[in-house]
């Protein structure tokens, strides 16, 4: 009787150890995770425009019919990325993720002086002096998601707001 | 031999304990950082770098990319106030006053965040396309048939997720979730 409990106790435990090491893994191999959809279907400093959501075509899960998302697969390794974009008159966020899906950074158009995206990412040691219209900030390690949502206030809109997230660019910034 | 054997069992039971209660937790979205306002749940952790690692494994393996809390705020329903399932077959009224933020949304979805097909194609309303009552709260009915004013149609007549996303939310309502004026889901017919 005694050695039974015993074990089963022994197996609880180890229950609790497989589960917690079960929960600490996830994040890192989910093969379906948000970064693992994005980095199939584009290229590294490259960015892609998604939506807005339709039934069958939703960039992610719970991704909104009502914005459009540029998002930008980036890596500072060897040197800055900077992402800008020209928008009309409407709400948007610009946001860096890490590659599990922490959101360490996050601006939006009501912060901007310029009403503009105009975002300078830094990679460790990276230096940059920005103007007064830029953003900078450092990521969090070589690689992550730049994501620009734009909200269409308006279906009508949709095809201006595509148009203009079809010209943001997200690319390497060659420093002195 | 006999040591042996039982050695196995036990070894098999406890990683049979570890890897299913992983599964639940995960199935369920059961995590540490839920905030409940009736129907409407808010993850508070999602979206933040250093999350409860019930959170990050749950948005990992959802796939979901959400923004954290000082940038948008997501709350979802799967059940009406009544603490029913939400269907497609039923019909609901959701009331509530405007959301404090610079832009929301609500919009329905399947089980697994995708949107549900529907002949009018509208999936959603917002802060910018409801048509709002005179106090500036707002009415939407989630119903299979067409009804006047703010009609989102539900689609199918399977179970479905209603989110309520706020982008640019009030500063205070990011300090103190708990005081959203969560919207009423009251179930209007359901056959």
């Amino acid at each position: 009787m005694r050695t039974g409990v015993f074990w089963l106790g022994l197996a609880v435990i180890l229950g609790g150890i497989v589960h917690i090491a079960a929960m600490l893994v996830i994040p890192a191999l989910a093969p379906k995770s948000g970064y693992s959809r994005i980095e199939a279907t584009s290229e590294v400093n490259e960015p892609v425009v998604r939506g807005p959501a339709i039934p069958g075509g939703e960039p992610f899960p719970f991704s909104s019919p009502d914005t459009v998302y540029v998002i930008c697969r980036f890596d500072v390794s060897d040197n800055p990325v900077r992402f800008t974009a020209t928008l009309p008159l409407t709400y948007w966020s610009l946001a860096l993720s890490e590659t599990d899906g922490g959101n360490y950074y996050h601006t939006n158009s009501m912060q901007s002086l310029t009403g503009q995206p105009d975002l300078v990412v830094l990679g460790r040691g990276q230096e940059f002096e920005p103007t007064a219209d830029q953003a900078v900030t450092r990521a969090s390690g070589p690689r992550g998601l730049m994501i620009l949502r734009i909200v269409l206030r308006d279906r009508s809109l949709e095809p201006t707001i595509k148009e203009a997230a079809a010209g943001a660019a997200c690319a390497p910034l060659e420093i002195g | 031999m006999r040591s042996f054997v039982r050695f196995v069992f036990y070894l098999g039971l406890g990683a049979f304990i570890g890897l299913g209660s992983a599964w639940y937790v995960l199935e369920n979205g059961i995590s540490l950082d839920r905030v409940r306002m009736g129907p409407w749940v808010l993850r508070t952790d999602a979206g933040q770098p250093v999350a409860d690692p019930y959170t990050s494994a749950y948005i990992a393996r959802s796939g979901h990319i959400p923004l954290r809390l000082e940038g948008a705020m997501y709350f979802t329903a799967t059940t009406a106030s009544d603490g029913r399932e939400l269907s497609g077959a039923c019909s609901y009224v959701v009331s509530g006053p405007a959301p404090s933020g610079a832009w929301w949304s609500l919009s329905l979805h399947d089980p697994d965040g995708g949107l549900v097909e529907n002949p009018a194609r509208r999936y959603s309303f917002t802060s910018t396309t409801v048509f709002p009552e005179n106090d500036g709260s707002f009415v939407i009915s989630v119903a299979p048939r067409a009804r006047a004013g703010n009609w989102l149609p539900a689609g199918s007549d399977g179970p479905f997720v209603l989110m309520l996303r706020i982008h640019g939310p009030d500063p205070r309502l990011v300090r103190d979730p708990a005081s959203f004026v969560a919207p009423v889901i009251e179930t209007e017919e359901c056959p």
